[in-house]
């Protein structure tokens, strides 16, 4: 979406940026003073970067003392963060110095898991990769080679499988997060919603939070901007079984059923359309399918939704009305982690996208923006490689009605264990911590038992890594170059890079040497022609007559106009099949899907049992925070939400420690801490995700905490892309060996009830 | 002179941590320590209905610090600008004022053997930048100023829009840190978090004064405890204004 800058203008602006440095170096100069009485008075140097613990990526600046980082602030020069960072980016040294950190390349020398590890040379470590990868392939062919890839550091070697031909490509961070709502929001305005998602909080007069809880999660701008717009005067309304931090400064709460949300949304589109209460202006210019919506969703009532979300009828037509008093200046959060319940999660967030469309809240202040086009995207290491005419045959990821690049995880995981439709032999997992990220590790792990061949780099040993044949260190954000980002989602684009804030540490590598070294001893001697990483950015940054010098030069930053709101010369497009809106999907019909999403009830808890759901810490990015000893002394252990009354019937108080057990039998690691509040429904329990990590080799973070993803053990897929939900899993609790008597505290109401039997008894 | 004052704006804070991070860095603290807290307290339910917060909080700088009548070596004291400060030379670690402080605003750092407490970030704010906590804030939860001058932002929040101490009618230090927020929010922290008074007992003051002469033994502690006796002696109850 959003109109390109044109490249006249661009290159006005570059040579304004040529004439400024003197002055950016001037303001860096006031970062130079370090407080009086820091021992010594050596004098500080600071180094601008984009920070990488989490993947928000705020703008940084590291200030260096005799060599060792003794600061991390958010860059004052950030459109974005400017000097704000969470505790996470604050704590960011932690990971640096972090006495466990992988430091040299290691052989397994005892059985896989059992973490027996031998320190040999890079020169072996990259010998034996490169044969066994070569031999593999040669053996079972292309998709023999599967990739688990996060983060930027992971970028240069996609490009290496990409080029091959491997579809066995896999982002877990985006199948197991964000990816049902890509597709949600893509098949009703053709484009997803970003990320950071182009939400203008800041600007709007209503949020609508359902399906994310801000602040739990700091990501970072997007709450600076949520706070300043509840600061303006904006209203919000948040959707949650539980009192979020979000719902404890909204004006309207809903605490729905878990699992009804489509329900909620469908009565909101309906009981706007009956009332004339839409943007008739939008919906006629820009949508198309309004009559056929309507028809769907009339069935949906305020009572209808009432019974079925547990939320009064007068609450949800309360939140409505506030909806449309605020019109189009709504700004309906597209949410984020979407893979909740399996069945419907790709539907549910098309229903909040309808929403959005109906309410006019798009391409507006204060809505849903539009992204601006850079005038040439940052050139990419080229790597075009011959590669063997192979005969792909059936891929894994053809089976599902759309797709997000790559094969979903899960189907990767089962298609090793099975050895169909072909083999997949060789994992490389680039610091991907799949035995965490992707729900039923011991199934995982099974898939790992039939390997030939399992690579891990990461910067900290993943309970992953404790069955790689072989490991690799690779060197911290703090350390390294990586690439040059380019932020286009939000209100004012720009330019940044990722460098070294000081001298990499022990004998870790960066990702291109490390990629360029095993692709070159494999054979591939044209995949990557610069001779290091820097090189390899300066060439990416090139076509925009940029330079890592010229982006120094102006405080690690380079902005560009943003042109986030449609106007005439600016006007709103939508890359869907009819050119509009599509409030009814033709396509989605074609494919034999709802055209416009139905409210289907998901997996309800067996007697005895009660919903698990999960969610943040503040002051952690799920797994890979938990060893950092700054944030873990503050954050050490999760602890579950219950409700008061079904505490008090269950004999439970607060700060009591009690087993988990999940429908499966499966037990948690550990006891867990309960609080007690009246702040969630008693018809689930709520924990902050991935603690207790397995790792004895983490000293902090090993065993703190009770982990809930062994705990996921049931498989629920969503129809459409093929993600896994993990809403879906249920636990009782053990209390001295004891499983205690879980009530019902709150029945499905009848109607429901049998429906959901029926469908149980069809699918089995 | 000024005199520095803090508010913390409750419905901008979402507990994320950044300050006590920022606080740890800034001032190479031990890992486990910070000179500022985030405590989350709720849901629970209120008279003013369902609430969540996050007792945020530092040295109170109060204008009559528990802590600066207990200190026996007169390290602890109040500088011209408002903070209570810690003159390291003479503290002996003995945490007299520790007990004394109804907040839990001071620890003893482990690298140094002394007691150790927020200053409102003493360096930085003369170089007119802000604490550190407040600069990192991402949402601007917390303001930092001079209470004295009619047009900062502290003052407004104090004398206009009703920011609060959190003191009680027994235990009333005076303090010039201040919250702002819901009515709901106010009670939790104030029933939650209401200080206590800690008194300090005779014994307890000598043995601890006593104590590094017994139990250390090192020579620089002996002169240390000893002459700050002395200097206590002399002194008398006139430490605070002093320095």
């Amino acid at each position: 979406m959003g109109r390109k800058i044109a490249r006249r203008d661009f290159l006005k602006y570059s040579s304004l940026l040529a004439a400024t440095p003197f002055l950016d170096i001037a303001t860096l100069r006031t970062f130079k003073k370090g407080p009086p009485d820091r021992v010594g008075t050596e004098s500080v140097d600071t180094v601008t970067s984009v920070c990488e613990m989490c993947f928000w990526r705020c703008l940084i600046v590291g200030k260096v003392k005799n060599g060792r980082l003794v600061k991390l602030e958010g860059n004052p020069k950030s459109p974005s963060n400017g000097e704000k960072l969470c505790a996470r980016g604050n704590a960011g040294i932690q990971l640096l110095y972090d006495p466990d950190r992988l430091k040299y390349p290691l052989k397994r020398i005892g059985k896989r898991g059992e973490g027996k590890w031998a320190r040999i040379s890079w020169e072996e470590a990259i010998n034996t990769i490169a044969e066994n990868m070569k031999r593999v392939k040669e053996k079972y062919g292309i998709q023999s080679l599967a990739l688990f890839p996060h983060n930027a550091s992971a970028r240069y070697i996609m490009k290496f499988y990409e080029a091959i031909g491997s579809e066995s490509i896999t982002e877990p961070s985006i199948y197991q997060c964000r990816g049902n709502r890509d597709i949600g929001y893509k098949l009703t305005f053709g484009t997803p919603p970003g990320s950071p998602e182009r939400i203008d909080l800041a600007n709007t007069k209503l949020m609508l939070f359902h399906g994310t809880h801000l602040g739990e999660n700091v990501h970072l701008s997007q709450c600076m901007e949520w706070i300043r717009g509840l600061g303006n005067g904006a209203k919000s309304i948040v959707v949650d079984p539980r009192f979020s931090t979000a719902a404890s400064k909204a004006d309207i709460w809903l605490g729905i059923r878990p699992g009804t949300d489509t329900a909620l949304i469908l009565a909101w589109i309906n009981y706007l359309i009956t009332n004339n209460l839409y943007d008739r202006d939008f919906v006629s210019r820009y949508c198309t399918g309004f009559e056929k919506l309507k028809e769907a969703v009339k069935h949906a009532t305020l009572k209808w939704a009432e019974r079925i979300t547990d939320i009064t009828a007068e609450k949800i037509k309360k939140a409505a009305d506030l909806m449309a008093k605020h019109m189009p200046q709504v700004a309906v959060h597209p949410g984020r982690h979407s893979t909740w319940y399996g069945v419907g999660d790709t539907q549910r967030h098309r229903a909040m996208a309808i929403l959005t469309a109906i309410l006019g809240a798009y391409g507006k202040k204060g809505t849903l923006f539009l992204e601006t086009q850079l005038p040439i995207q940052l050139g990419q290491s080229p790597c075009t490689l011959e590669t063997e005419d192979e005969k792909k045959g059936e891929l894994l990821r053809e089976k599902w009605p759309y797709n997000l690049p790559g094969t979903p995880p899960s189907d990767l995981i089962e298609a090793t264990i099975s050895g169909k439709p072909y083999p997949i032999k060789a994992w490389t997992l680039w610091g991907q911590n799949l035995l965490e990220t992707t729900p039923n590790p011991k199934r995982t792990i099974e898939a790992i038992q039939q390997l030939d061949f399992l690579l891990v780099v990461d910067v900290i040993p993943t309970p992953a890594a404790l069955y790689a044949d072989i490991i690799l260190p690779e060197q911290t954000y703090l350390e390294r170059y990586d690439v040059a980002f380019t932020y286009t989602n939000t209100l004012t684009p720009y330019i940044s890079v990722r460098q070294p804030i000081v001298k990499p540490l022990y004998e870790s590598k960066d990702p291109y040497w490390i990629t360029k070294n095993i692709v070159e001893k494999m054979g591939y001697k044209e995949c990557f022609p610069y001779n290091d990483i820097k090189e390899n950015i300066e060439e990416s940054l090139a076509p925009f007559g940029l330079s890592i010098e010229k982006i120094n030069a102006t405080g690690g930053v380079v902005t560009f106009p943003g042109e986030p709101y449609a106007d005439s010369s600016n006007p709103l497009k939508f890359d869907t099949p009819s050119g509009k809106v599509e409030l009814y999907s033709e396509s989605m019909k074609e494919k034999g899907l709802d055209p416009v999403p139905r409210f289907e009830l998901p997996e309800q808890a067996p007697k005895g049992f009660i919903r698990l759901v999960y969610g943040r810490s503040p002051l952690h990015t799920m797994s890979r925070t938990q060893n950092n000893a700054w944030l873990h002394n503050n954050a050490p252990e999760n602890e579950l939400w219950m409700n008061d009354k079904l505490a008090r019937q269950i004999g439970v108080k607060n700060g009591e420690y009690l087993e988990l057990e999940n429908q499966d039998g499966v037990r948690s690691n550990k006891s867990i801490k309960v609080k007690v509040t009246p702040g969630i429904r008693p018809d689930c329990v709520f924990t902050q995700a991935l603690y207790g990590s397995p790792v004895k080799m983490l000293s902090k973070a090993y065993n703190s905490g009770v982990a809930d993803n062994p705990l996921f053990t049931k498989i629920i897929k969503d129809p459409l892309v093929g993600t896994v939900g993990m809403r879906v899993n249920f636990v009782r609790f053990i209390k001295n060996g004891k499983v205690l008597d879980m009530p019902e505290m709150i029945s499905l109401p009848s109607q429901l009830k049998s429906a959901y039997a029926e469908r149980r008894e069809i699918n089995g | 002179m000024a005199k520095y004052g803090m508010v913390f704006d409750l419905d901008k804070c979402i507990g994320c941590h950044a300050c006590v991070m920022a606080c740890r860095a800034e001032w190479e603290l031990p890992a486990d320590k910070s000179r500022c807290w985030v405590k989350p307290i709720g849901p629970e339910n209120t008279p003013y209905g369902l609430a969540s917060t996050f007792y945020i909080g530092l040295c109170n700088q109060c204008e009559e610090p528990s802590c600066v009548k207990e200190c026996p070596t007169t390290a602890t004291y109040k500088a011209d600008n408002g903070a209570v400060l810690v003159n390291k030379e003479l503290c002996i670690g003995c945490g007299n004022c520790i007990i004394a402080c109804p907040y839990g605003a001071r620890y003893i750092n482990e690298i140094d053997k002394k007691v150790d407490k927020c200053t409102f970030c003493e360096g930085r704010i003369q170089r007119g930048e802000q604490p550190a906590c407040v600069k990192t804030c991402p949402t601007n939860a917390r303001i930092f100023g001079d209470l004295e001058n009619k047009n900062s932002a502290v003052y407004k929040k104090v004398y206009e829009e009703g920011a609060v101490p959190i003191a009680t009618a027994r235990v009333n230090l005076h303090p010039n840190v201040f919250y702002l927020g819901k009515e709901r929010d106010i009670h939790l922290i104030a029933d939650s978090y209401a200080p206590a008074k800690n008194d300090v007992s005779i014994s307890n003051q000598l043995w601890r004064i006593f104590s590094p002469l017994v139990v250390g033994g090192a020579s620089a502690s002996i002169i240390a405890a000893f002459i700050a006796f002395a200097n206590q002696i002399r002194k008398g109850e006139q430490t605070e204004e002093d320095e």
